[in-house]
């Protein structure tokens, strides 16, 4: 995954893109909900990864999803706002399991059961890219950049996402 | 074909013109450009009539005006991962949000769903409420559903299988009130229709080259 971040860094750009991650030194609740409501309040646009650390790469890829069109002029629809609806309301019995996984609360198709992914806690993480040109470099793009990657240079689906 | 990093690459970085070029020399050298003015309609390629891949609509200045992916890697109802592409006829399938009738030589954008359904159906669309007069609704649905089958249909549900009524031949048969189902009539002269056959083996998906044309065009 390094690797790709490095790749993605370097196609579009620093001064194009920011990049950022959920668990550097461990899960933490709070900081969960934290990087959450940071991204709500800088209402940035982008893409966000969603990864079982269990996992090797490409297989720890759960769900790439993008937030904000570029052809849209939406207030409330940034990357704070669209990871805030995968997951129960913030209280502390809701976001884990019993066993400490994450627990999520639905995906876009209702053919992807969330039930069935339960990554633990302690190596579950969110990287996020938003962009900082959205006339240059869309969320559209990025996300589908990625999930070519991932799935015409690394022949894997991720598990949570639809259609590529 | 480029791989996905030149690809985005260059998208970024050349002006749209030196790219599209570009891209148009590299499909054309592999089979896979098609210039729609350029086709005998009597003797459609097969990469036209089951297209998969990119369709790019352009002004006569070289303005994208629209671009379509067509085909994608999808789940099936078990979740699995299909193989295949849905192909696209674009001589007899619908458009949507466009439409290009080569019979009148037109091409038409912004689709008005519910003003189709009306004039071709005498059934009305009403934000938030069921699509009535009901016993249109009825007879037109009555081929696969009851009644009783419809009733318990969201919303949304009944106006979608009422919608996906106005196919293609619907629409032709309309012709004369296009002016009030389509907010923009042009004639199809004054358009470059280029297809680039992007297929299941591609390194990259069609829905990806899209996002790259637009990106390029949008600089």
């Amino acid at each position: 995954m390094k690797i790709l971040i490095n790749e993605i860094l370097k196609i579009y750009g620093d001064n194009n893109i920011n990049i950022s991650k959920l668990n550097e030194h461990g899960f933490n609740e709070i900081h969960f909900w934290k990087f959450i409501k940071q991204h709500k309040d800088e209402n940035k646009k982008g893409i966000y990864v969603f990864i079982d650390g269990d996992k090797e790469y490409p297989k720890n890829i759960i769900y790439v999803g993008k937030a904000g069109e570029s052809k849209k002029n939406e207030k409330g629809n940034n990357l704070g706002s669209r990871m805030k609806g995968y997951f129960f309301p913030k209280k502390k019995d809701n976001l884990l399991d019993d066993k400490d996984r994450i627990i999520f609360r639905k995906f876009n198709s209702s053919k992807i059961n969330p039930n069935k992914v339960n990554p633990s806690s302690k190596n579950f993480n969110i990287i996020t890219v938003s962009t900082n040109n959205i006339d240059l470099v869309s969320p559209e793009l990025l996300e589908s950049y990625l999930l070519n990657k991932i799935l015409k240079e690394n022949k894997y689906y991720p598990l949570a996402n639809n259609e590529i | 074909m480029k791989t996905i990093n030149q690809l985005t690459k260059d998208c970024l970085n050349k002006n749209f013109n030196e790219f599209y070029d570009e891209q148009k020399i590299l499909f054309k050298a592999e089979g896979n450009f098609y210039d729609a003015s350029k086709l005998d309609l009597k003797k459609i390629p097969e990469k036209i009539s089951k297209f998969k891949g990119v369709l790019v609509m352009l002004d006569k200045e070289n303005n994208i005006k629209k671009s379509s992916a067509h085909g994608k890697f999808r789940r099936d109802n078990n979740t699995k991962i299909k193989k295949y592409f849905s192909p696209f006829n674009p001589i007899k399938d619908r458009w949507t949000p466009f439409f290009i009738s080569l019979e009148h030589n037109k091409i038409a954008f912004g689709y008005q769903q519910s003003v189709a359904v009306s004039l071709a159906f005498g059934i009305n669309f009403v934000k938030s409420k069921e699509p009535t007069p009901r016993d249109k609704v009825y007879d037109l649905l009555e081929d696969k559903l009851t009644p009783d089958q419809i009733d318990s249909l969201g919303i949304g549900e009944q106006k979608t299988k009422v919608a996906a009524k106005c196919g293609r031949k619907v629409i032709e048969g309309l012709y004369s009130n296009w002016d009030e189902i389509f907010k923009e009539i042009n004639s199809l002269e004054d358009f470059k229709l280029h297809f680039f056959y992007i297929d299941e083996e591609s390194p990259y998906t069609p829905s990806f080259f899209k996002q790259i044309i637009d990106t390029s065009a949008g600089k």
